[in-house]
């Protein structure tokens, strides 16, 4: 049986949706790659919602639009580490962060999380935005939690999605990202 | 595109009780998201999330809450559970996320937010069940409670998601 929403078992003030789709979901192999890419992203959702883990020896997972390479996006946080909160953000960045990661202290098991949703993600009048829940716990060590937002400045529906490691460096195996495409009412 | 987000088990409780298990979870989906919408009849406490029983000291979190005041961040390493949020007594609402679940190369990443508005709470928490086996039973209790159950009217439920 299908649900109608997140019928959250009669809560109040939960979001409803009257279909989560499986749009494609793309799996690092053996070899490490630069990035993954979602191409032909159909328009007929509301919104758009990525659920993934990753690793990568650098600290941070990104994602672009469109291909899209230049200064034209935004991205702020709130993230604890265990002892210390903090928020900030980054002005003009060429892309923006959606998952935390273990960088180089991370084993071949453990992979740092996320859940990231794409608002409006069709509609040519509004400016792009995202906001991601994502953490890795480490067993030994600190781990760190994040919570983002960001903003892509461009009123183009968003047709493809680039996952990268935020410095360059390699998604490694098993890392894992899978589309969703979520219709409301 | 293939449907999914699709409900395995719902529990909603007729009189106050210590722990919930969704037990026999099939293999059939890639992610699950347990909901609970409950709270302490007479106290204050905590609530966990543990997978396939294991209640050795092989989960991780750490975690971000904020009270309405002030923010504050604090971990847990090599511990028993995976915390989910604060419970007063009041109906609050906890989410728990876990990915990859039926895998069997991965330790099992965990995200929870929680949001209980008589504590004035808001968590979110990443964890790690340090075990690379499939998880195919999860249970939902309390810890560092002065009431070891949850209200009655609680209500539990288990989705599961399975990517194309």
């Amino acid at each position: 049986m299908q649900i109608l929403g997140v019928i959250a078992s009669g809560i109040s003030g939960n979001l409803y949706f009257a279909s989560y789709d499986s749009i494609a979901t793309q799996t690092v192999g053996g070899s490490p790659v630069s990035s993954v890419t979602f191409n032909s992203i159909p328009a007929g959702y509301t919104h758009l919602q990525i659920r993934g883990y990753a690793q990568e020896s650098s600290d941070t997972v990104a994602i672009r639009f469109n291909s899209d390479t230049s200064n034209n996006y935004t991205t702020h946080y709130m993230t604890g580490d265990g002892s210390n909160t903090a928020s900030g953000h980054y002005a003009s960045p060429t892309m923006m962060y959606i998952q935390t990661s273990y960088g180089a202290s991370g084993g071949s098991e453990r992979f740092g999380t996320f859940i990231c949703d794409i608002l409006d993600y069709s509609n040519t009048n509004k400016k792009k935005t995202i906001r991601s829940l994502t953490g890795c716990a480490n067993p030994t060590v600190n781990g760190k939690i994040f919570l983002y937002s960001g903003e892509w400045y461009s009123t183009n529906a968003v047709t493809s999605i680039t996952i990268q490691g935020s410095t360059g460096v390699n998604l490694t195996q098993n890392s894992t990202f899978a589309l969703y495409g979520v219709k409301v009412a | 595109m293939p449907s999914t987000y699709t409900p395995i088990a719902h529990n909603k409780l007729t009189a106050a009780t210590a722990t919930v298990t969704f037990s026999s979870i099939p293999a059939t989906y890639t992610d699950l998201i347990v909901v609970a919408n409950t709270g302490q009849p007479t106290s204050t406490g905590e609530i966990y999330l543990r997978a396939n029983g294991d209640s050795g000291s092989n989960y991780s979190y750490t975690v971000l809450s904020g009270n309405g005041s002030s923010a504050s961040s604090n971990r847990a390493i090599s511990t028993t559970v995976m915390f989910g949020g604060a419970l007063g007594i009041n109906f609050g609402l906890y989410t728990f996320y876990l990915f990859g679940y039926s895998d069997s190369v991965i330790y099992k990443p965990i995200l929870a937010r929680s949001d209980e508005a008589i504590l004035n709470t808001n968590v979110i928490a990443t964890g790690i069940w340090l075990n690379q086996s499939p998880i195919t039973s999860l249970t939902l209790g309390q810890f560092n409670s002065g009431n070891n159950n949850f209200m009655n009217g609680s209500t539990f439920t288990l989705y599961g998601i399975k990517r194309a």
